[in-house]
């Protein structure tokens, strides 16, 4: 089938196969390698690192037809950033240091880009909330949570 | 052969779907969010499908009504959540519903699983099933002649197959006089695993604080869901205690259990007691009713 959608901003056009997800095409045939899989053999763990925001909604794009793309807007890790400057969650990731391995980080900054996004504010139940589809084996979830809660600051979420 | 579908068919009215899925029998599958679609898609229990007939262009994504509650077949999670969130009059009535999606782990499940999914993969595991159970759900369903409503029960006959004839699929899950308050429980190792026990309990109160009505539904490791309309040890009674224990007691013996290596039959049967006791409890204080 052929489909036209948004990715990070710039419009892409290409077939896909029914049987194709989202992720097989993200990563596989247009290269965003922020995209990954973890524990999908068998059955999904829910570990979301293939985390994108479709139409700024979270979903898993492994269990995401990829047909479903077509008209909508796509936002990767790489979408992000703008002219060189990085985005306050990715700056506040890097300044809380909540990167150790790195492989969950794109997911968890499209999740809390998300909540942000979404009016979400620094109290630590709604951040945990908003991440709880994300598996971290490294930091434990504190830098991550106080990452957020910094970004939430700078970019004054959560007030009414 | 695995999973190879050579066709996408996204119909703009519902006769087209159902045309589509009759001409197309057997070699068709519904496609609502895809979650299990796509879980399945590597399991070799798809290897069959020639086309997807996906439901996402028949403006089935919406929640409305007060006294009967409407609920669109492709709604996602998340949709719904929001809904029941918006008002505290349906946060108790729908309580159920509202932490059974909560209890999913997390935003992307929710943004991507539809009510009609959860209700047509028909197991017991399920916490949305289990909880649109208590709440005595209905399934309206499409078809080549036209709609017909039936028990939700009775639309999830078995894993995987609910009860659809050529043709038909799940349009709309309706919630008559949703009243009272419901709640949800369930127990389980991780996030991510199905629920060992669970169960949703729905109640209405009497002017005195007694419970007038009630309906329990049961679910996670079962062979099958089991529902409890208005049980004796609960109606005209207020849930202390003593009648708590009685219903500890009637759900462990109403269940069928599964035994494997994630839990014994004994543990998921003393599990679904539990579950049952804390649903009612959880109910009861959110429609305002003190036991003390």
């Amino acid at each position: 089938m052929k489909l036209r959608f948004t990715l990070n901003g710039s419009a892409v056009e290409l077939d896909a196969e029914p049987w194709e997800s989202l992720f097989d095409v993200l990563r596989n045939r247009l290269g965003i390698k922020s995209v990954k899989t973890a524990l999908c053999e068998g059955s999904c763990s829910a570990c979301g690192a293939c985390t994108v925001l479709l139409d700024g909604r979270p979903i898993y794009s492994v269990m995401t037809p990829a047909y479903r793309a077509d008209g909508r807007s796509i936002t990767t890790l790489e979408g992000l950033s703008r002219g060189g400057e990085l985005h306050p969650l990715q700056s506040a990731f890097i300044e809380a240091g909540a990167v150790q391995c790195g492989f969950c980080t794109p997911g968890m900054i499209l999740a809390a880009k998300a909540y942000l996004d979404g009016g979400g504010g620094p109290d630590e139940g709604g951040i945990r909330e908003a991440i709880r589809g994300n598996l971290c084996r490294c930091t434990g979830y504190v830098k991550i949570i106080e990452a957020i809660r910094r970004a939430a600051e700078a970019l004054g979420g959560g007030k009414p | 052969m695995p999973f190879r579908p050579s066709k996408v068919i996204l119909p703009a009215t519902r006769e087209e779907a159902s045309e589509s899925l009759e001409a197309l029998g057997g070699g068709a599958v519904i496609i609502a969010g895809g979650t299990m679609l796509f879980r399945l898609r590597d399991s070799g229990l798809l290897d069959h499908v020639e086309a997807l007939v996906d439901l996402s262009r028949l403006g089935l994504s919406y929640v409305r009504g007060d006294a009967v509650v409407a609920i669109g077949s492709y709604t996602p999670l998340s949709d719904v959540y929001r809904w029941i969130a918006s008002d505290p009059r349906r946060g108790r009535a729908l309580g159920a519903l509202a932490d059974a999606i909560m209890s999913m782990p997390g935003w992307q499940i929710r943004n991507m699983a539809t009510v009609g999914g959860s209700a047509s993969i028909g197991m017991p595991q399920s916490d949305i099933a289990t909880s649109l159970l208590a709440l005595g759900a209905r399934a309206r369903i499409s078809g080549p002649s036209g709609e017909r409503v039936v028990d939700l029960r009775d639309y999830m006959a078995a894993p995987l197959s609910p009860s659809l004839g050529s043709g038909e699929f799940l349009s709309e899950l309706v919630i008559e006089q949703p009243i009272g308050a419901s709640a949800h429980e369930k127990f389980v190792v991780s996030d991510i695993d199905h629920p060992i026990a669970s169960a949703s309990a729905h109640l209405a109160l009497a002017d005195d604080g007694s419970v007038a009505s009630a309906r329990i539904a049961l679910g996670g490791g079962l062979r099958r869901s089991v529902v409890l309309e208005s049980p004796r040890a609960l109606v005209g009674r207020v849930p202390d205690e003593g009648v708590l224990e009685e219903i500890q007691g009637l759900a462990r013996d109403s269940v069928d259990p599964l035994d494997d290596f994630v839990a014994s039959a004994e543990y998921r049967r003393h599990l679904a007691g539990v579950m049952a006791r804390r649903a009612v409890a959880r109910a009861y204080a959110r429609a305002g009713g003190s036991a003390r």
